[in-house]
């Protein structure tokens, strides 16, 4: 059975469970509540199974300037999305693999997109950021979607798609613009979000979680935080006490530090690349690179969803009678061998 | 006498006169308020806040213009920190107090400050501090000014946003801290004109932390900054550039601060007179105008002579039975309405699940047997759309139509008040009697009406018990009554009250967190699907259907066959509409009947205390010595 597949039975086999271990306590608040948060869990990452696997759209979001260009160079470890002290980035750019460097856009009112074709890297970077800024005004030179298409970039060979958008939160009507731009297309196409954003600011303010919560929640397992060198490990520890009660418990935090990733990478330095964290935010996003990485990715969602909710269960006075014993065994019977779903057999077993 | 013209002195006597009453009226809060804006007055000490966004610096560029190197003042963390609001004042000698919310005020050392203005050393505000205030030997070229620490705004503190709000109207200039390394945020922009609205006299914007981008940044920062600002209302002459940070490290010359400050105490210097006085006069004029209401009460009835004071207490024996014999037929009335109107919805039902029916069934006739495996893939979110989009139709325009008849219910109340010649009168609403309406605390003038801003809260806890999504509501219920109960400096809270929380919180629920009641605090919810998001006490008809979505996906994989899909689906719908129509919409019902008592036990006690004040006013006016103070209350009134 292919991973997909078998991926998909198991959130099934899990939700079902939760659905009927549900309905055996109707009366118990507690347990419920738990049921139903785990449902919450759950369903993003079946959903994200479902999705459509020829071009898995990644896609990065946060405020404005908080490092997300600059982020995304990092990972394709070259110097191709434009960062500049304005909002700038209006459009959507998606970043997949081609033959040589070209950009393939739609602009808003004409019908067929355009195609340019660069020799070099630095041409495109600057005839992107061109048709990225913000015109003053003239809605219609406006363009609607930029795909760029580029040879080199590891991390794109096999139809992973990384999505650089529009910082939502910024003042004035064009902010207003992209924030809609940015939430209908999240919306529709695209399969995983990394939200960046950064310690300058506090982490992540209010404006920030309320995105989170109308439109990341369901498919974000990643915050990044840029400019992670600014802060301690103990200040880390202390941010994720403060916000953890703010995010869905499977959301993985990275610090990262931009520059220096840049710098580990222009020099082939792989410590200082792990140090920056920027590798390790590269190690999550291979994982999406192949099929079976993605599914892969669900698993360990599910991983770490069970360590939290076998703590959880074995505080509770019911234990692991909560599940209806009968499917209960029938699920730890069946996946007894499953190393990533050990915490849950775990749970179960007698 | 024009109060234009009186004199400092003059004016500060006034405000004396206008304590005593406080005092005797025992209203100890005004009399805080009223010491503080004379010694604010009398010294002339301009108030200087600074706001901005978290993590902007502030607390950095209060320690830097205090003359620190430390930040044991005004504490900095990396993550945000300052939690409540300080004042910092120049005096000889030290001394650092706390003042909590209750009145209390304790002396501490001021390493101690850091227990109680960070948010890791008083979480939530848990220690209930009102402000610190700070007295020290500072830089003597910010003697004349109070500066003052504010939290930054847009946290995920919401409690910090109400911190702000509440103190933005007691500041005489604010400067206003934004970031080089990021264009102004649409948070900055709503604090600048929460800054106009609130007729700030002047504002200073500063692009802080110039230290960390190097000057291509730097220009392209405020050429944005400028674009945006220049397509709001808010006009800006100059936008400055500092590092808080190198000022606090003592590298003054290059921080650009002097020149910042500089500019900012001319200001004050060339203003101070003047916007000193404006702001002094405000002050005391919004206390004298609480009074004033209970003031033409004890006046009015303290005129009469004692055969006529006791034709009035006749006279309000017969409004008051008239009053209550009439809200008797309003009451049954109203609920009448209500109950027609959910009894509508109900009827609607059949129909509403007939057309959504026909809307699944036609879709998943339009797919075909070679399609089952993408039916049952679009299925569960048609599924949920369809239903939003039929059923929640028609509870929108349930709610709306709720709402209207609850509002007409309490506007239509007839109003008793006292006029000015000592005459009782009643009116059919309350529409025309806009200025004699309720009164803060004190003396109840009329009686009627204006409810369905205070009941609000009444509103909010009858839906917290009928809504399965209990907490976030709860929340909400909460902070509502807080407000609603009136804390001594919720300027906005007040504000809030009178102007319908009602739809302010419907909103806030229906987008998962309005950015607009900032002051209201929000509270995350944790709902399945954004079918919850519906506003108001009708959304969870909706929501609770859309968590029949679930099963549907589930329920499909078992079925290869297209027709046991469809079974399968119109199962469903009919599982929702079983449950929205015996028990939601028996709680609808319930919910009007609590509305006529709350709103009944609203106007009763009114009624009492209107009664309590006249008896209370009557005794007064007997004797000599209280018609002395009553007459000298009327022409401090008078002279306002």
């Amino acid at each position: 059975m292919n991973k997909k597949r078998s991926t998909i039975e198991i959130v099934e086999h899990l939700l079902h469970l939760f659905q009927e271990s549900a309905k055996r306590h109707w009366d118990n608040r507690d347990v419920c509540e738990l049921f139903t948060s785990l449902k919450d869990d759950l369903i993003p990452l079946r959903e994200r199974c479902l999705r459509s696997t020829s071009a898995y759209k990644v896609a990065f979001v946060g405020l404005s300037n908080v490092g997300k260009s600059k982020l995304i160079n990092a990972l394709l470890g070259v110097d191709v999305a434009p960062s500049v002290n304005d909002t700038c980035t209006a459009s959507i750019v998606e970043f997949s693999h081609g033959d040589g460097f070209h950009i393939v856009a739609e602009r808003s009112g004409t019908l067929l997109p355009e195609e340019r074709k660069y020799k070099c890297v630095e041409q495109l970077r600057k005839e992107l950021s061109e048709m990225c800024a913000h015109g003053d005004g003239d809605e219609h030179e406006h363009w609607k979607r930029i795909c760029v298409h580029i040879p080199s970039a590891d991390i794109l060979s096999s139809g992973l798609v990384l999505v650089d958008t529009p910082g939502f939160g910024a003042a004035g009507s064009l902010g207003e613009q992209d924030e809609k731009t940015v939430s209908d297309f999240l919306t529709k196409e695209v399969a995983q979000i990394f939200w960046v954003g950064c310690t300058v600011n506090g982490g992540v303010g209010r404006r920030e979680l309320e995105f989170y919560h109308r439109f990341l929640r369901w498919r974000c397992d990643d915050l990044v935080l840029t400019n992670g060198d600014a802060w301690t490990k103990q200040t880390r520890k202390r941010f994720l006490e403060r916000y953890a009660s703010n995010f869905r418990k499977t959301l993985k935090v990275h610090f990262v530090n931009g520059k220096q990733g840049a710098d580990a990478r222009k020099e082939n330095d792989i410590n200082a690349l792990e140090e920056s964290g920027i590798a390790d935010v590269e190690k999550r996003i291979k994982k999406l690179k192949e099929e079976d990485g993605r599914f892969v990715g669900v698993l360990e969602s599910l991983n770490l969803l069970g360590v939290i909710t076998r703590k959880f269960v074995g505080d509770m006075r019911e234990g692991k009678d909560i599940f209806v014993p009968t499917l209960r065994a029938q699920f730890v019977e069946k996946y007894r061998t499953e190393s990533l779903l050990a915490p849950w057999v775990d749970m179960m077993s007698e | 006498m024009k109060r234009k013209n009186l004199s400092k002195e003059e004016l500060i006597n006034w405000a004396k006169e206008v304590r005593k009453v406080c005092s005797e009226e025992g209203d100890v809060s005004s009399m805080q308020k009223i010491d503080v804006a004379i010694e604010t007055y009398e010294s002339e000490k301009f108030v200087l806040s600074l706001m901005g966004l978290a993590k902007r610096g502030k607390s950095t560029l209060i320690n830097a213009l205090l003359g620190r190197r430390d930040d044991t003042y005004a504490p900095i963390d990396e993550l945000p920190a300052t939690s409540i609001c300080t004042t910092f004042t120049y005096a000889p000698e030290e001394y650092v107090e706390v003042v909590f919310r209750d009145g209390e005020a304790k002396r501490i050392l001021p390493d101690e400050i850091r227990d109680y203005a960070t948010e890791e050393g008083n979480p939530r505000n848990s220690k209930d501090v009102q402000l610190i205030r700070v007295s020290a030997p500072f830089v003597k070229k910010f003697e004349s000014v109070t500066l003052v620490d504010l939290p930054g705004s847009d946290s995920i503190h919401e409690h910090h946003d109400q911190i702000i709000y509440q103190f933005l109207p007691q500041s005489d200039v604010v400067l206003l801290l934004t970031s080089a390394r990021m264009p102004i945020s649409a948070g900055e922009i709503d604090l600048l004109n929460a800054l106009q609205e609130n007729d700030i006299g002047k504002f200073f914007v500063a692009m802080n932390q110039i230290d960390s981008v190097d000057t291509t940044e730097l220009e392209e920062g405020e050429n944005a900054n400028r674009k945006k600002l220049a397509g709001t209302k808010i006009s800006v002459n100059t936008i400055y550039k500092i590092s808080a940070k190198q000022a606090f490290k003592g590298n003054w010359e290059n921080s650009g601060v002097p020149v910042l400050m500089e500019d900012i105490l001319k200001f004050i210097d060339e203003n101070r007179g003047r916007l000193v006085k404006k702001h002094f006069v405000a002050r005391i004029e919004s206390i004298l105008d609480k009074m004033r209401k209970a003031v033409e009460m004890e006046s009015t009835i303290s005129d009469l002579s004692p055969e006529n004071l006791s034709k009035l207490e006749a006279e309000f024996a017969i409004k008051k039975n008239e009053f209550e014999k009439q809200n008797k037929i309003r009451s049954k009335d109203f609920k009448l309405r209500w109950d027609g109107i959910v009894d509508e919805f109900a009827a609607s039902l059949p129909k509403v699940r007939n057309a959504i029916e026909i809307a699944l069934t036609e879709k998943m006739d339009s797919f075909g047997i070679a399609n089952v495996g993408r039916l049952k893939k679009e299925m569960p979110a048609f599924f949920a759309k369809t239903i939003e989009a039929k059923l929640g139709k028609a509870s929108r325009e349930l709610e709306i139509r709720l709402q209207e008849v609850a509002k007409k219910y309490d506007e239509d109340c007839p109003v008793i008040y006292l006029s000015s010649n000592g005459t009782l009168s009643m009116v059919q609403n309350n529409s025309n009697v806009s200025e004699v309406m309720l009164a803060g605390t004190g003396a109840t003038l009329a009686v009627g009406g204006g409810l369905f801003a205070t009941v609000a809260g009444g509103l909010t806890t009858t839906v917290t018990t009928l809504s399965p999504f209990a907490a976030p509501f709860v929340a909400f219920g909460s902070t509502l009554a807080s407000l609603a109960g009136g804390t001594t400096t919720a300027t906005l809270g007040s504000a809030a009250v009178t102007t319908g929380i009602v739809d302010t919180l419907l909103a806030s629920l229906g987008s998962s967190i309005s950015t607009t009641a900032t002051a209201m605090g929000t509270t995350v919810m944790t709902v399945p699907t954004s079918l919850a998001l519906v506003a108001g006490p009708i959304g969870w008809t909706v929501a609770a259907v859309g968590l029949c979505a679930i099963p549907v996906a589930w329920g499909l994989k078992r079925n290869k066959d297209l027709k046991k899909i469809k079974t399968e689906v119109l199962k469903r719908v009919e599982i929702a509409f079983v449950d929205v129509g015996s028990d939601k919409v028996e709680k609808l019902k319930e919910m009007g009947t609590r509305i006529v008592a709350e709103f009944e036990n609203s106007w009763s006690q009114q009624l009492i205390s209107m009664e309590t004040e006249m008896k209370k006013a009557a005794i007064h006016a007997q004797s000599a010595d209280v018609r002395k103070r009553s007459d000298r209350l009327s022409k401090l009134v008078k002279v306002v």
